[in-house]
């Protein structure tokens, strides 16, 4: 009967392996190991190494038993004899980390044990400091694979010092995980002293998971109680909809809000062409920040025939095509417009006057005092154009503004907070054409050089930008089936086989694996159930050591601890 | 059972034992002996047993009418079994000096004309419930497939309960030893447990 092990339990011994393809570990009779779990083993001078199971293989030491294999199935006196002997089972342990005996920081692992030294099931000591944050605060990510008695923390500010994504095909638990981090950014930003201590986040609601409530599908449980209904007083919810109960504002773009560099983005999913984008430039230019107005107008303006042709218009009165002729994007200009009138059509958009200003204003001022903004799409959100045309419009202006505050503020103690921006469905943001001119691809390369960075969650990691890809730095990859989005998460990533082999069995619902700049070393983790508050926040406690309390608290605030008064 | 077995020819790897008299139910094939006397108590499995004239010269004439069982004929020709005797030899498969248990030759022979017992099922485990009492018989010449599956089955009844567990780990002792033949590992493994 095959056994898992407990931590600390013996594993096997090391019968081979090297530092580029990882180690090969025999496991003893009867035991079994999962992908992704940890390992430990000790090096000569007494330091030991943690690595995690990348590969499980069952090895034969010659053909015989595997040419003729024994028949009667498991319980044949020969099948039993042979196993552990003829033939075992080895997995493949990836050494990540190298724990110096007697203290000391953890090191990237760059020596081996010797051949047969005892692997181990890691422990919890061994883990407390491989991701030990020295006192800072963490978030807990929750147990690895295989180890359920242990867990496992996150650097807070290690995690949203540069970008992070999540990454997972639909129904994973993507924004559950979500939830859970942005629960903890808030209260942990509810509980600093100064501003500029502070994280907040400005999130692009599609599916309207992150205001009050969030479906879920949990045992006896439709939906969780989200961002606004946890931190009523720490987040602004706005809405595109008109009448929506319960929200600090409505989102109103005006048609004169809109800048062609606002449509760069939307270039593939309005199926705009290069022309396309250069004949809007050109009607801005040309007809003033009214442009779109006069372009989806049924007859060119007496305005637009002025400026193009003077006194002197031609005699049949002109029509769009001899406006298009006339600018010199014939065929691009009727593309343009078809296109205009597509995105002005949502009752959020107006035409005539300037909208956004004030709305725009009223968000970033929120977001500078230490609030936390979610933008929540209602009926829109099935719409990708109105999504990304709000969120690029929200996000350029905005990251321009805290471009300015952290360059005025050099020099000075006024430093702005810190803000991440979550989006959803990243990768037709910052998919290969048009990561050059988006704003979300400017804010991933610029890491955190204006306290600006990216939250993404998306399903399809390969449709991402390489560049911008590689600079997310802390991943959480839930289940993914194409190989293409599993290759692109893990192309630059140390042991990069083993990873791969890990996601592929990564199972359908709350098991992620995270790896990246926040965290020392790849784990696999079962992530805490957010169906079940009470438990999750008892264990949650237990593991902090913290009195039981009473009352409804979000896990994050358990961790962290509330505002005065709380 | 014809009196007692005594050594008559003795090494540190094999030893042979001889009954006063012709026997038709001698030790078992595979079966564990102990000598215990001597420096040291060895222990062989009965590798080969063999009943006949006492002089090879003067061959067994097959006596007896139609009919009549060996035990009628033998009643009935009282001078025969004065002129048989039953021979075995042992296999040593381990020994026990100062109460501590060894799985491989002691470093003397047993004495000559020493008695040989069957080792009681505590000796057996105390020798062999490691499976190591294989090592030497696998490599003595004069054990073929056969003895030591009777040898494993022989410790397996006195392990009892245990019978099992003992099986599987001698099994695996064997699979050691055999890693390079596994034909014959198997049909060793298919003798220790016969099919239905």
């Amino acid at each position: 009967m095959s056994e898992s092990p407990r931590e600390g339990d013996s594993l096997g011994a090391v019968v081979g392996g090297s530092l580029a393809k990882g180690l090969e570990v025999r496991l003893d009779a009867g035991r079994t190991a999962q992908l992704g779990q940890y390992a430990m083993t000790r090096i000569d001078d007494g330091a030991r190494l943690l690595g995690m199971v990348t590969d499980v293989v069952l090895k034969s030491v010659d053909a015989g038993p595997t040419v003729w294999p024994p028949g009667g199935g498991d319980s044949s006196l020969l099948g039993e004899v042979l196993r552990d002997t003829g033939v075992y089972t080895a997995v493949a342990v990836d050494p990540y980390l190298e724990l110096p005996d007697g203290g000391g920081e953890p090191s990237r692992a760059r020596r081996l044990p010797g051949h047969f030294a005892p692997v181990h099931a890691a422990d919890q000591p061994a883990l407390d400091r491989a991701f030990s944050t020295e006192g800072r605060a963490a978030i807990p990510l929750g147990a690895p694979l295989g180890m359920e008695r242990l867990d496992v923390a996150i650097d807070f500010e290690r995690l949203f010092e540069r970008s992070a994504g999540v990454f997972g095909k639909s129904g994973t638990g993507k924004s559950v995980l979500v939830l859970q981090m942005l629960d903890a950014m808030l209260l942990r930003s509810a509980a600093a002293r100064a501003n500029s201590e502070r994280t907040v986040a400005l999130v692009f609601d599609m599916h309207n998971d992150y205001g009050w409530d969030m479906k879920f599908q949990g045992e006896g449980v439709s939906q969780l109680r989200s961002l606004k209904e946890r931190h009523p007083t720490d987040v602004e919810l706005y809405t595109l909809e008109a009448n929506a109960p319960g929200t600090d504002g409505r989102v109103l773009v005006g048609t004169r809000d809109i800048e062609p560099e606002d449509l760069e983005v939307l270039r593939e999913t309005l199926n705009l062409r290069e022309l396309a984008i250069d004949a809007a430039h050109a009607c801005r230019r040309r007809f003033g920040p009214g442009w779109i107005d006069e372009i989806i107008a049924d007859e060119p303006s007496a305005a637009i025939i002025s400026k193009l042709w003077g006194a002197e218009p031609p005699d049949d009165g002109p029509n769009w095509p001899q406006v298009a002729a006339r600018m010199g994007y014939p065929g691009s200009l009727e593309s343009l417009r078809r296109r205009m009138d597509r995105l002005t059509r949502p009752d959020f958009v107006k035409s005539g006057d300037s909208q956004f200003g004030g709305v725009f204003e009223h968000i970033v001022r929120s977001l500078e005092g230490g609030k936390s903004v979610v933008v929540q799409f209602g009926r829109y959100g099935a719409d990708l154009v109105s999504y990304m045309l709000v969120a690029n419009m929200l996000s350029r202006r905005i990251w321009e503004q805290y471009r300015d505050n952290t360059e005025n503020a050099r020099g000075r103690d006024a430093a702005p907070n810190r803000l991440v921006i979550v989006i959803e469905e990243a990768h037709k943001f910052v998919d290969r054409s048009v990561a050059g001119q988006s704003i979300f691809g400017q804010i991933a390369r610029e890491l955190r050089k204006y306290n600006v960075t990216l939250l993404v969650i998306d399903q399809r990691p390969s449709q991402i930008d390489p560049e911008v890809l590689s600079q997310i730095g802390t991943k959480f990859c839930l289940q993914l089936d194409s190989d293409g989005d599993v290759e692109a998460l893990v192309g630059g990533a140390a042991g990069r086989s083993g990873l791969r082999q890990v996601i592929a069995a990564l199972e359908s619902n709350r098991q992620a694996l995270v790896f990246g700049h926040a965290i020392p070393m790849p784990v696999v983790v079962r992530t805490p159930d957010a169906g079940d508050h009470r438990s999750a926040r008892v264990s949650l406690r237990r593991r902090l050591g913290l009195p039981e309390q009473g009352g409804e608290k979000s896990p994050a605030r358990v961790l962290f601890g509330g505002p005065a008064g709380d | 059972m014809s009196g007692t077995c005594r050594v008559i020819r003795a090494g540190v790897r094999a030893f042979d034992c001889a009954y006063a008299r012709y026997t038709s139910e001698p030790f078992a094939l595979g079966q564990m002996l102990a000598v215990r006397e001597g420096p040291c108590f060895t222990f062989g499995v009965v590798a080969a047993s063999e009943s006949g004239p006492e002089d090879p010269a003067r061959p067994i004439v097959p006596r007896g009418e139609p009919g009549q069982s060996a035990a009628e004929v033998l009643a009935g020709n009282p001078e025969i079994p004065l002129l048989l005797r039953t021979t075995l030899t042992a296999a040593v498969c381990g020994h026990v000096e100062r109460e501590v248990a060894r799985p491989f030759p002691p470093p003397l022979p047993p004495p000559l004309l020493a008695e040989a017992h069957a080792a009681t099922d505590e000796e057996k485990l105390r020798v062999a419930a490691d499976g190591e009492f294989l090592v030497p018989l696998l490599a003595n010449p004069a054990v073929d497939d056969a003895v030591v599956a009777a040898a494993i089955r022989d410790v397996a009844r006195a392990a009892g309960p245990d019978a099992r567990a003992f099986t599987v780990r001698a099994g695996k002792e064997l699979a050691r030893l055999l890693k390079a033949e596994p034909s014959r590992l198997t049909s060793i493994l298919r003798a220790v447990e016969p099919g239905p």
